[in-house]
């Protein structure tokens, strides 16, 4: 009885450490479920991907200038043209959308995903817009400015 | 029986203008709900909205290859709970909107983000927005992202 149970818990462990480093593997451009962190330690975290549609969805726990996290919609788009020159470039694309909830405010990042030459390891370098509901003035309402998120082992 | 005829008929007339004419009511940035033209007169339908959440839903129909394509985003009113440079009452409000849509041959994806207000010139709502594209096959590393900045008015 006690060797069953013993027996039942070491392979309830073993299983958990696969379920573990399956889980912990860093997400890619083509496997974008996961964990990506920018420059300043905030995280997006695609929860969701849907290959045949290209939708995302996930949060964005944000470090800078807000905390908690905020939910996230959006597009991977890896299709390429009918009329692409086999010459050319080619990138996977990606857009999300955040909603700032009381805060106030939305975000939307546009961009590229793919290998970093120096580091070899994959990165999206995306721009970015935020539009605040309340502002100084009529024109400082719109924020620009660029990302790179790398994928969180 | 033949005035209840009528009458169903006449009732049912009335019923289908007043479905038309709240249908034909225009979008606006607190009902957003509704078509809006680009200014490559194409169309951003906005068909769902969540005023819990804020998300939004609907298509993108282009005037130019005649196709139609899935759009989601979010819409936030809500006040900034911390007071942003210049407020305290005397600053400026606005609804925010962000879409994103995906494109399918030649793929990609665009979001637009930005305000929408009253313009007091045509006295119509309008969303004043900056936009960037990412297009997945470009001839260099270099030119895959587009910017530029669009006026969406509703369609009345």
């Amino acid at each position: 009885m006690n060797e069953q149970i013993s027996f039942s818990a070491v392979l309830g462990l073993a299983l958990l450490n696969v379920c573990a480093s399956v889980e912990a593997k860093p997400p890619t451009c083509t496997q974008p479920v996961g964990r990506w962190k920018n420059e300043r330690g905030s995280v997006l975290e695609i929860r969701n991907f849907d290959a045949a549609t290209g939708t995302i969805s996930g949060r964005y726990i944000s470090n800078s200038g807000t905390t908690g996290s905020h939910p996230m919609v959006g597009w991977i788009n890896s299709a390429r043209s009918e009329t692409s020159d086999s010459k050319g470039n080619h990138a996977e694309v990606i857009t999300f959308a955040v909603h700032w909830g009381p805060v106030g405010g939305v975000s939307a990042w546009t961009g590229t995903c793919a290998v970093n030459l120096h580091s070899g390891l994959e990165q999206i370098s995306a721009l970015w817009h935020t539009t605040r509901p309340d502002t100084g003035f009529e024109w400082d309402h719109t924020l620009t400015g660029a990302d790179r998120l790398d994928p969180l082992e | 029986m033949n005035k209840q005829i009528a009458f169903r008929v006449v009732l049912a007339v009335a019923l289908l203008t007043g479905c038309v004419a709240i249908e034909a009511k225009p979008p606006t940035c607190a009902q957003p709900l509704g078509k809006w033209n680009d200014e490559l007169k194409s169309v951003i339908e906005i068909r769902t909205y969540d005023t819990t959440t804020g998300a939004i839903t609907g298509e993108y129909i282009s005037h130019t290859d005649v196709g139609s394509y899935p759009m989601v985003g979010w819409i936030n009113s809500a006040s900034a709970e911390s007071s942003a440079p210049g407020k305290a009452g005397k600053g400026d409000h606005a609804d925010v909107f962000t879409l994103a849509v995906r494109w399918v041959n030649p793929g990609g994806v665009t979001t637009w983000t930005g305000t929408c207000a009253v313009n007091s010139q045509s006295g119509l709502a309008q969303i004043s927005t900056l936009w960037h594209t990412a297009r997945p096959d470009t001839g260099h590393e270099w030119d895959h992202l587009l910017t530029g900045s669009e006026v969406l008015v509703p369609i009345e």
